[in-house]
């Protein structure tokens, strides 16, 4: 399969502060990969670099891809706007007409639980439903690759349980190439097919995990195969723990 | 009497009207109007006050009525002032702001002298502007513009330098260019703080207009305070105080309900 995204040796400081060390790993096409480190890591400053919001120091970046979806921290809605409204801006921003990219949203809305809420403001919505909104919007750039920042980290446990099952089928049907970040091991394996395990700051990768589970397996938290899923990834933080790393030449 | 007798909710026919109340409620400034021009009143005919040195609220409506066609005309020459000086104002303040916001450098050049334009008195600049312009209407849209563009421009260049950085990055993830980041993400963004700027300005402009007309010229509300000033006619200056107040809080509503109107996402309240 061949790579959409080649990250190779990439550095990252701010001032004194160390923020990325060493990181190297690739994305193949239609793969979901998850970034799995502790919070504070240096993960959304990775994702900010890969998106070209933030510069690095060392290394080099490749991606085969034109344009990129991002879901920030917290699904990030302008209040202002609608939920029709906040969904269409990247198609109204890249000309796509009025009507066609509202037929579009409207044949989409029910799948994201949003049907009859297009007319609603954020702040009338739950942190779910906004999570969602932000998805659909994701979604609706139409880009080849979806960047997630740490899609339901605010959510309350309950909620985020539903919607991260909703999230795999999504990304299953989806077929598109998904990179997240994430602090929550059960996350990564709901929803990875690959869990890139980073440290604590100075993030560097740890190890590279593939998550082979069948379908039914995967939604299943309580099977034998997610289980054992889950305790290699945390064995794999709680040992790497302690390595410091190589130190910058 | 027991506990759940005090608790227990009155009925349709002990309540007091709901309309009234709300009425009540969201029209206290009329009740506390009532009362100062009430007092005014007993102040004035208790103490028998010379009309010449404050006339009672009955006498200044009377020379509102009786002069209500001169009064008329006078005021739609302030209110022509004043709605176009406000208009150059606001067309002024945006594009400023847009400026400094779009520019360090024209920030850096600009902003000192903004601050400094408003410690001139405004009587001191009236005069000026009325030598340079004549003692028509342009010189008059131009005292109440430059009284009005302060605020407007500061708030609306406060409003743009928070605005959210995250969301100025993601609209730059959908590749938007300069106009549609203004049009999607800055002026929404920053549109209660023009607003407020807006309101402070709608204040000043009857002032300002006011202030021009009292200075020269041949129409207008300052015109005929002038006159009645000089005619000893203090009940005619009241009534022209007061129509002046009345157009000031005209304009005021009125950009207070445009403000409603422009702001829809923070009318509605959350359901859950």
């Amino acid at each position: 399969m061949s790579s959409i995204l080649e990250v190779e040796g990439l550095w990252k400081w701010y001032g004194a502060l160390h923020v990325l060390c060493d990181v190297s790993f690739s994305v193949a096409q239609g793969e979901s990969v998850a970034l799995l480190g502790p919070s504070g890591c240096g993960k959304t400053t990775l994702f900010r670099i890969l998106l070209g919001r933030e510069a690095y120091d060392r290394g080099a970046i490749r991606g085969s891809f034109d344009a990129a979806g991002y879901l920030p921290q917290g699904g990030l809605l302008f209040p202002w706007k609608t939920v029709l409204e906040n969904v269409e801006l990247p198609q109204q921003i890249r000309g796509v007409d009025r009507a066609t990219r509202r037929r579009q949203i409207e044949m989409q809305l029910p799948a994201f639980g949003l049907d009859g809420f297009s007319n609603a403001y954020p702040h009338e919505l739950s942190g779910g439903m906004k999570q969602r909104v932000g998805l659909l919007r994701t979604v609706m750039t139409g880009a080849p690759i979806l960047f997630l920042d740490e899609p339901f980290g605010a959510l309350d446990t309950l909620t985020r349980h539903r919607l991260q099952t909703w999230l795999a089928t999504l990304i299953a049907d989806l077929d598109r190439t998904t990179l997240f970040v994430t602090h929550d091991i059960e996350e990564a394996v709901l929803l990875a097919q690959r869990v890139i395990v980073l440290t604590e700051r100075p993030a560097r990768v740890l190890g590279d995990c593939r998550i082979d589970l069948v379908a039914d397996d995967r939604t299943n938290r309580m099977s034998k195969s997610f289980m054992r899923a889950k305790d290699i990834l945390f064995s794999m933080i709680e040992e790497g723990g302690n390595d410091k790393g190589p130190e910058p030449v | 009497m027991r506990l759940h007798e005090l608790k227990r909710p009155m009925n349709a026919a002990t309540a007091p009207s709901t309309f009234l109340r709300r009425l009540l409620r969201s029209h206290r400034w009329v009740l506390s109007l009532l009362v100062f021009v009430l007092f005014w009143q007993g102040v004035t005919s208790l103490f028998n006050v010379p009309t010449y040195l404050l006339p009672s609220p009955t006498v200044t409506l009377f020379a509102v009525i009786h002069d209500a066609p001169l009064l008329g005309r006078h005021l739609g020459t302030t209110a022509l002032e004043t709605l176009g000086g406000l208009g150059l104002a606001i067309g002024l303040g945006l594009l400023i702001a847009i400026l400094m916001n779009g520019s360090k450098l024209f920030s850096d050049l600009i902003y000192p002298h903004l601050v400094l334009s408003q410690a001139i008195p405004l009587i001191a600049i009236a005069p000026i502007i009325l030598i340079w312009f004549g003692l028509g209407l342009f010189a008059k849209v131009l005292i109440v513009a430059f009284v009005c563009f302060f605020p407007i421009s500061v708030n609306t260049y406060e409003g743009f330098r928070t605005v959210s950085t995250d969301l100025r990055d993601l609209l730059d993830t959908f590749h938007a260019s300069r106009w549609q980041r203004y049009r999607h993400l800055h002026i929404p963004a920053t549109l209660p703080g023009i607003l407020a700027g807006l309101k402070i300005a709608a204040t000043y402009s009857v002032l300002g207009a006011v202030v021009g007309e009292w200075l020269g010229g041949s129409s207008g509300i300052g015109i005929y305070m002038t006159r009645a000033l000089q005619s000893f006619r203090t009940d005619k200056l009241f009534g022209a105080i007061v129509t002046v107040m009345v157009m000031s809080f005209v304009i005021f509503k009125g950009v207070d309900r445009l403000g409603v109107y422009l702001t829809p996402w923070s009318r509605r309240r959350h359901h859950e």
